[in-house]
């Protein structure tokens, strides 16, 4: 699927004998041996492709390109105004599975761009461009990989994945009455005398889990628009949609948030290839299990490959966290270390699921032996006198909300354990409140469950760069490929490995104590270390009141995704459109599938309702003007 | 017809508004007589459009007395709204809320043309180039620039694409960035690229450039340059190319560029509306000639065509099993009309052709003659260009046979008076269907490949003012197209019904006195999509229309008509022999 991506610089290059200095990463995702003068004719290519671009004018505007070739797409972003940054991608019939159009991939590319930014500064604060390319190494290459290895981390983001310079925000709608969640943060914890100035802000993101499908048919899932940043209470701080957007990537390609994943710890492993082609075996093990007896070769060297996996990884895992840490073969430590992806709905598993669970993710009150970045996380930011300025980040989770709490890096009171119990505890009560507020509106009560909405839609504001989005994402791909994910057959080997399926939700929690503070969001992994946290809330929510939804809800994933990319072509379709500044276009597209679908695009925003014109024919029959429903969106 | 004056001042911002404003008086009715043609609707015309022409309340409003069509309602409802709206034109009156609907269109397009065409412009000041240049980057032709300007560009885009081909044994296709877009296309030894800045697809630009490199292959066949190339890599086309060629490739871009030619974007021709009756009698003339001419070997005439001015097929003599592709026909239609219109009454041609979706590699001779002028109707019809008879053979040395061939048919047909019929069959006009707020359309009928298009009827004296009308109007249907297919070509789905809307966002601010006293023209623009496995419809409504119900309605009356007229504007079989 993916080919190669490359960072380079032409500016490094003075001469023809230096050519080579402009090259900053070049990897490939192929087993092909590519000689320096390849890679370096590669880039040149591009840098050409650049420059004819540029001189028919109108091209010249803009920081991306897509070249198109019969077989790939080359994309190609250009940052901080000297930087490429490329990627290759594979389009032929079967490597691409599922198609995913490439405008999403050019959004990666901006997001990659980001994450590095977040973490180490833009790429021209370097001056040793060896030390770039060994960051680069370090962020870049296992950015791609993921995809490579999980090309569903496209398919999670959806829709609004299109706009990588917009962060995507929860629409959840809070009950006025009695005391908001937000005062409760502002007054006891922004406004409080110890953390005012020093506490910049705090980042509150719903980010329900998807991963379960049965929940989904159970009509037990929360709609999707109120998955994302639901509030940040500073304008100060400028990287929130950097910040959010590395989260959702993270979320995005674990399917759940981690301590390991936050720190930056958790990564898939590639399956071992080069020998006779076992990684293609095991990537292909879906189409293996379906087949005729005669592939019984193949499906063996399938089954001792995932057999071997578990064992290997798991080693793995414990050395690397072991050598870090000093403590190794510490089975709870494995546990945590490798995040669930897999959720067999066992009765008991939907139980644990339905108590209310908390914790820290990343926090000084991890153990100490753990590495800095499960205690604190740092991200930095230019500052507009144009200095690089770092921000202490500290992560608590409570059920599906993740509070990001944004420090200065000077404030010390982060590591007085009184401190963070009692800053937890506030935001707890806040939580609570929040979910109170959120889902469990008195009025709803009285009416019955809600209704699904009639309606999909996505909003992009190129002002506020907001993305509001309702049209599900499908998190579900790998329950429907089961087994066709090398890394999902680890994890499940994992879990054999140590009989842990076989055993019920109340002995975990006895005998999985874990002193290291490590967790897991959104899993009955986690919620074995919720002991551990000493963080329980006592409430349950077993039952929302609200769940947000809309009739795309009910639709099978594969149909979903069909849906989106349809809808993306649309939005490609107007983006491209030769609409004069100052002119507001719309379009409202009828297909004989039933899809009704209306855009409108203007200097400030985009906007796309969906809707099904077979469910609602008589309504729209019998209104005015069809565009009518545009307005919901006010 | 009714007679409207033009009752309020346009003052949009887009001054091109104005410059196709017709020169409407009193005494001429905007569907008018233009440029001397006599509008004489073909159908029964039920509606006149010139009522939607918006009105200040002062002066009465014009109501159509006759043809109404009674049990429209949309259509009522939105007369009410356009005779009555007011919207801004007097300080205070703000309660007039209608929106006004214009008979103008004005342009909702970014642009960047330059004004004039000195040949020391920029490249990056044109929005839409081609290139074509041979495999070893030598230049054959650019449609914008000078030799100094565009050579090395070629010997970039020859790089670009060789690279491609050596290294990634895969052909470029496009570079695209936004709605900017250079598409590219290998047809070795010729290398064809397409630069637009006007939000074209690719699929769009590399059929542009497959009817560009058509035409080099009509003129020279595919057979010849093989030849050329094979004997020297770095031949240089351009020496072999006569001046007529270089004027028709600028023609054929001008066309696609810049007038209302949808051949291409459609791929489909037009067809010359004619009564059902009338094309039988002169297929079966076709048919007669060829059986009495006992002469003419068995084989000779592989076809025969009538084809009218404006690209317009009339008729068609073919053997069964067999016709001939659109962008074939396309091409020849063109050379026809910007090439070999120079003939007089008695002159023939005898005109070696490449047909290269037929037979790439060889010619076919066409005989070439102008349809005897008519002895009823007037003897000239659109700015001097006459139908045309086209005899297609293989035979090099047919010409002789074919000439008798076509005096015979000649004969036939004055002696029947169908010359008559085919001088006077007229274009559709808007005003002949009953769609009201439509100002233009385009329908396209899958099954014969074929469209039909009113005639513009806004067209000034003035050939740039025209000529920009046209490319407005084309620059909108590429738009409503693009939005029904994706850029590959492919159709969003098997049938699809698109509204596209353009509208000026809404002026910030106190209005000037000059402002609120004089109304303005708001940008209101609809255009629909309309695609089903048996035909394409596109339209293009009258400023201010916002009423999509009014707008199906009229689509829907649109293709009834079509529908019911089917046999007389558009060619199903021909003769058939």
């Amino acid at each position: 699927m993916l080919q190669y991506v490359t960072v380079f610089d032409p500016s490094q290059s003075d001469g023809e004998d230096e050519v080579h200095k402009q090259l900053l990463l070049y990897h490939s995702f192929e087993d092909l041996e590519i000689t320096l003068n390849e890679k370096l004719g590669r880039i040149g290519m591009i840098q050409g492709i650049w420059s004819l671009t540029d001189s028919f004018g109108g091209m010249g505007e803009r920081q991306e390109k897509v070249v198109e070739l019969h077989k790939e797409v080359i994309l190609i972003i250009k940052v901080e105004c000297r930087f490429f940054i490329s990627l290759c991608v594979s389009t032929e019939e079967g490597r691409m599975s599922p198609a995913i159009p490439h405008e999403l991939y050019v959004s990666q590319l901006w997001y990659c761009y980001q994450i590095f930014v977040l973490h180490y500064g833009p790429f021209s604060r370097f001056e040793d461009m060896g030390e770039l390319t060994d960051l680069l190494n370090e962020q870049i290459v296992p950015f791609w990989h993921h995809i490579q290895l999980k090309p569903e981390t496209i398919v999670r983001r959806g829709i609004a994945g299109l706009w990588p310079d917009g962060c995507k925000v929860s629409q959840l709608e809070f009950d006025s009455s009695g005391e908001s969640w937000e005062s409760l943060i502002n007054q006891n914890i922004l406004l409080a005398p110890e953390n005012y100035m020093a506490v910049k802000d705090v980042l509150v993101y719903h980010l329900p889990s998807y991963n379960d499908q049965n929940a989904q048919f159970a009509g037990r899932r929360l709609g999707y628009k109120t998955y994302g940043l639901v509030r940040h209470f500073s304008d100060d701080i400028s990287i929130v949609t950097q910040l959010s957007n590395w989260i959702y990537h993270l979320h995005a390609v674990h399917g759940d948030l981690s301590s390991h994943v936050l720190a930056g710890n958790a990564h898939y492993e590639e399956a071992p290839s080069g020998s006779d082609g076992v990684e293609n075996a095991a990537d292909n093990s879906t189409e293996l299990s379906s087949a005729a007896p005669s592939n019984l070769q193949a499906q063996g060297r399938a089954l001792l490959h995932n057999l071997m996996l578990p064992l290997s990884f798991a080693y793995d895992a414990v050395h690397e966290v072991g050598s870090t840490t000093g403590i190794s073969k510490s089975m709870s430590l494995i546990m945590d270390y490798v995040p669930r992806w897999d959720h067999n709905a066992s009765r008991e598993r939907e139980n644990d699921r339905q108590r209310s669970r908390c914790g820290y993710l990343i926090s000084p009150l991890c153990s100490g032996m753990l590495p800095m970045s499960y205690r604190v996380k740092k991200v930095v930011y230019e500052s507009s006198d144009g200095h690089l300025r770092s921000f202490n980040l500290l992560f608590w989770f409570y059920d599906d909300v993740l509070v990001v709490t944004v420090c200065e890096p000077e404030f010390a009171k982060i590591w007085d354990s009184q401190y963070l119990e009692d800053l937890s505890y506030k935001f707890r009560e806040s939580i609570t409140r929040f979910y109170e507020t959120a889902f469990q509106h008195a009025e709803s009560k009285a009416k019955g469950p809600s209704k699904r909405e009639s309606f999909a839609y996505t909003t992009y504001s190129k002002i506020t760069k907001e993305i509001k989005c309702s049209v599900p994402a499908w998190f579900d791909s790998k329950s429907d490929n089961r087994g066709s994910n090398p890394m999902k057959l680890v994890v499940d080997g994992v879990d054999h490995l140590f009989g842990l399926n076989s055993q019920d939700a109340s002995e975990l929690q006895d005998a999985n104590r874990n002193p290291w503070g490590l967790d897991i969001m959104g899993s009955l992994l986690g919620f074995r270390n919720d002991k551990t946290n000493q963080n329980v809330a006592e409430e349950q929510y077993p039952h929302f009141d609200r769940r947000y939804e809309n009739f795309l809800d009910g639709m099978t994933q594969e149909k979903l995704w069909g849906l989106q990319v349809q809808t993306i072509q649309f939005l490609t379709s107007i983006k491209n459109s030769n609409r004069a500044c100052g002119l507001v276009e719309e379009r409202l597209s009828k297909l004989n599938n039933g899809l009704l679908c209306y855009i409108k695009q203007d200097d400030e925003s985009v906007s796309v309702v969906i809707r099904n014109w077979f469910e609602h024919r008589e309504d729209f029959e019998s209104h005015k003007r069809l565009s009518d429903f545009g307005k919901v969106l006010g | 017809m009714n007679t409207v004056d033009e009752q309020y001042l346009d003052d949009s911002p887009c001054t091109d508004s104005n410059r196709f404003r017709p020169a409407v008086s009193s005494k001429t009715s905007s569907f008018g007589p233009l440029n001397g043609v006599i509008s004489e609707p073909t159908t029964s015309i039920t509606l006149d459009q010139s009522t939607f022409q918006a009105s200040v309340p002062s002066t009465p409003p014009v109501v159509p007395q006759e043809n109404q069509d009674t049990d429209d309602e949309a259509l009522l409802e939105s007369l009410s709204q356009s005779l009555y709206s007011n919207d801004h034109s007097i300080l205070g009156s703000s309660n007039w809320n209608h929106p006004i609907v214009s008979m103008d269109v004005p342009t909702v397009f970014a642009g960047r043309n330059p004004v004039s065409s000195a040949e020391n412009q920029e490249i990056s000041s044109w929005d839409k180039n081609f290139f074509i240049l041979t495999s070893a980057g030598k230049p054959i032709y650019a449609m914008h620039g000078s030799d100094g300007q565009v050579t090395s560009l070629m010997g970039i885009i020859n790089t670009v694409m060789s690279y491609f081909q050596l290294h990634n044994s895969s052909d470029i296709r496009t570079i695209s960035c936004g709605k900017a877009k250079l598409a590219f296309l290998d047809r070795s030894p010729i290398f064809l690229a397409a630069y637009s800045d006007r939000g074209e697809t690719s699929n769009e630009l590399i059929n542009q450039l497959d009817f560009l490199h058509s035409y080099l292959l009509s003129s020279l066949s595919q057979r010849q340059l093989t030849r050329f190339f094979s004997r020297r890599e770095n031949f240089d086309l351009r020496n072999f190319l006569e001046a007529t060629d270089f004027e028709n490739l600028d023609e054929i871009c001008s066309l696609i560029c810049e007038r209302l030619y949808p051949d291409v974007l459609l791929g489909a021709l037009q067809c010359l509306s004619l009564k059902k009756t009338h094309r039988a009698q002169i297929h079966e003339a076709m048919l007669q000639c060829l059986l009495k001419e006992s002469d003419l070997p068995r084989g000779t005439l592989l076809y025969g065509l009538i084809v009218a001015p404006d690209n317009k097929l009339c008729s068609v003599l073919r053997p069964r099993g067999h016709t001939l592709h659109t962008t074939d026909l396309n091409l020849l239609f063109c050379l026809i009309f910007h090439h070999f219109q120079n003939l007089q009454d008695q002159q023939e041609m005898w005109v070696p052709i490449c047909f290269p979706k037929f037979n790439s590699s060889g010619f076919l001779y066409c005989y070439i003659k102008l349809l005897p002028n008519s002895t009823k109707a007037g003897p000239e019809t659109n700015s001097g260009k006459r139908p045309v008879l086209v005899l297609i053979s293989a035979q090099k040395d047919a010409f002789f046979s074919l000439k008798t061939l076509g005096g015979n048919l000649f004969k036939h047909l004055q002696a029947n008076s169908l010359i008559d019929h085919i001088y006077r069959a007229k274009g559709i006009k808007i005003s002949d269907i009953p769609a009201p707020l439509v100002h233009h359309f385009i329908y396209k009928s899958k099954k014969h490949v074929q469209y039909i298009i009113p005639e513009l009827q806004f067209v000034t004296q003035a050939e740039d003012e025209s000529q920009e009308y046209e490319k407005k109007i084309i620059t909108y249907y590429q738009l409503i197209h693009n939005s029904v297919f994706r850029d590959n070509g492919s159709a969003h789905s098997k049938s699809t019904l698109n509204f596209v809307q353009w509208e000026a966002a809404e002026a910030v601010g106190e209005r000037s006195f000059e402002q609120a006293v004089f109304q303005r023209e708001k940008i209101c623009m609809m255009g629909l999509a309309w695609t089903t496995p048996k035909f394409e419809l596109y339209l293009i409504c009258n400023n201010g229309t916002n009423d999509k119900n009014a707008v199906l309605k009229s689509a829907k009356k649109i293709i009834k008509w079509c529908a019911r007229h089917e046999q007389r504007l558009f060619l199903s079989d021909g003769a058939v022999f």
